[in-house]
């Protein structure tokens, strides 16, 4: 089973060049929901990589505040929902 | 036996459904009866910590049954409830707390410690020792309906957010006017979905408690996720959704709502915002047997126009009417030389009557008509369509959003040397962007840009893009060209 540190890079790459800028520096405790980096506009967007890259079903009960306030829990919350002996893409 | 008080209407439904649900959250249900206990137990815990009539009391916690209780706890003790967004960060509810002079305000454990300059009563986890105090009636308060019942925070043109004020008189005039459109019986089930901050929030809680029926509450983090709101209607079988149009047409985008699936639906009322034709046609055909209505109405006068929505034609482009007046208000549109405006005329449209607010927290009181800055069209003698506006005000997804205040916010970060900001797209696609000009060998990110406006604004505020400019264009005398910005911005966003 891999880290959820092999998760984290590729969602941080995909947000900050779909929805924030080149200069913006994501670390794994930025606060997403709460700066506003994933709101209404982009959550759907962000979960459909998410699904697509780590080919992951995320159940709309997982879609909390909680479970993506920042790149480190998205990537725990990918990690749970990942079947045993899957790879990171 | 007095005039009607907002506090009867949960007693009448305490009466006709003692023993039913009133409220279910998340964390469970409350019946009726032990929610008209639950209210008076908290207002003797306000009680002791000093609120008496005509004092305003803070509510700043998250949308939960307790929070429902405190509003009702506020008003029976004849005080004012100040309900504050959950979403906002604490510099935004201290400022909007000492601007209204709140005596108390309610709210959860770990917001406490922040709010250091307002006495709290704090209450969830274990509220064990509400059990102890009495839940029998407290004496009647000395209230009339002109009486000040809460208000409401919206974003203020001049930088800092106002506090508009509603009256006992104001809220029953609408709430009475939409229990007797949708006659509610208590085997109906209400959607919960605005924050109690937001006018919408209104309809949901009073025209359920008026009829005995039970409302649902969405909390603040399911509010914008389609697949969650779609499952919340089934699962709860809800009857009588309410919300901005915004999401709406995200359930029907991403969770499915025009799925086949069954639900229990019988009304769908949607306000706050145009609802774009398209997305609006898909849904009305999804639901034939549904009734649709059109709410329209500034948080100054809840809602005092409606129209009902019934089948839309294909090739029809224009979005649905406001309608006509409602609520006991009188609504008309004046045009630019002051007189009112003709059938295919089109002008700002003022409302007066019943629901308009008592006036702003802190400010003259309100006298006459409320100019509502709302450019519309007037289509037939009584009816009108909302065309645009004819001020800086923008809305994103429902809320009120002035762009002074998002532009004090961006302007804050060190390296901005003057910054604007602009909304682009339309409907449920409106983004707030900020143009930027920096200091010499300054710079931020989008993210650093975010940061500023989430320290001091409500979530729905926070820019969505940034445009880097080397000066913000100018008219020739002298002012921010808002023509030219938005161009740019479109541009930019595309």
């Amino acid at each position: 089973m891999l880290t959820t540190a092999a998760y984290i890079e590729p969602i941080r790459e995909y947000i900050v060049l779909h929805h924030l800028d080149e200069r913006s520096e994501l670390d794994p405790k930025t606060p997403l929901m709460e700066w506003g980096v994933i709101d209404s506009l982009a959550l759907t967007d962000v979960l459909a990589f998410i699904e697509d890259e780590f080919e992951v079903a995320i159940p709309p009960e997982e879609i909390t505040p909680e479970n993506l306030q920042d790149l480190e829990a998205i990537a725990t919350l990918v990690a749970r929902l990942r079947p045993a002996g899957a790879s990171a893409a | 036996m007095g005039e009607r008080l907002l506090t009867d209407v949960l007693r009448e439904g305490v009466r006709r459904n003692p023993d039913g649900c009133a409220v279910r959250a998340p964390g469970g249900e409350i019946s009726y009866r032990e929610l008209d206990a639950l209210a008076n137990r908290l207002a003797r815990a306000l009680l002791e910590r000093g609120v008496a009539p005509g004092h305003r009391v803070g509510i700043w916690m998250p949308k939960s049954i307790d929070a429902v209780a405190a509003m009702q706890a506020v008003l029976r003790l004849g005080a004012a409830y100040v309900p504050v967004d959950p979403l906002s960060p604490v510099a935004r509810a201290q400022q909007i707390l000492g601007d209204s002079e709140v005596s108390v305000c309610v709210t959860e454990p770990r917001r406490a410690a922040e709010l250091s300059e307002v006495p709290t009563l704090v209450v969830g986890d274990d509220s064990a020792w509400l059990r102890d105090i009495p839940s029998t009636p407290l004496p009647p308060a000395p209230v009339s309906p002109d009486s000040l019942a809460y208000i409401l925070y919206t974003s203020g043109s001049t930088g800092r957010p106002k506090g508009v004020c509603i009256s006992h008189r104001n809220a029953l005039a609408f709430i009475d006017w939409a229990a007797a459109e949708l006659r509610p019986s208590p085997a109906d089930r209400l959607s919960s979905h605005a924050p109690f901050h937001f006018d919408l929030s209104v309809l949901d809680l009073y025209v359920a408690f008026g009829s005995g029926a039970s409302v649902s509450l969405i909390p603040e983090g399911a509010a914008f996720v389609g697949p969650r709101l779609v499952d919340f209607v089934r699962r709860e079988r809800i009857t009588i959704w309410y919300s901005v149009p915004s999401a709406l047409t995200l359930m029907m985008d991403t969770g499915g709502l025009l799925d086949p699936d069954p639900t229990s639906l019988t009304v769908i009322l949607f306000a706050g915002e145009p609802f774009p034709i398209e997305p609006l046609r898909c849904l009305r055909a999804r639901f034939p047997g549904v009734r649709m209505l059109n709410l329209y109405g500034p948080t100054e006068t809840n809602v005092c126009t409606y129209h009902e929505v019934f089948e839309i034609p294909d090739d029809q482009v224009a979005p649905v009417p406001i309608g006509a007046a409602c609520s006991g208000d009188r609504v008309w549109a004046v045009k630019e030389d002051g007189s009112e405006a003709a059938v295919g005329e089109s002008g700002e449209l003022l409302a007066d009557g019943p629901t308009v607010m008592l006036g702003y927290w802190g400010r003259e009181p309100h006298r006459g008509p409320y100019h509502t800055g709302d450019i519309v069209e007037r289509l037939d003698a009584r009816s009108y369509r909302y065309l645009g506006r004819r001020d800086a005000m923008v809305k994103v997804r429902g809320h009120r959003v002035e762009l002074g205040e998002v532009e004090a916010a961006v302007g804050a970060h060190p390296s901005v040397r003057e910054a604007a900001a602009v909304a682009v797209g339309s409907g449920t696609d409106t983004r707030l962007v900020a143009a930027v000009s920096f200091r010499d060998g300054g710079s931020a990110s989008l993210l650093e840009l975010k940061r500023e406006c989430a320290v001091r604004l409500p979530r729905y505020m926070i820019v969505h893009g940034l445009r880097e400019l080397p000066a913000l264009p100018r008219t020739p005398n002298g002012k921010v060209d808002r023509r030219a910005l938005q161009t740019i911005c479109e541009e930019a966003s595309c």
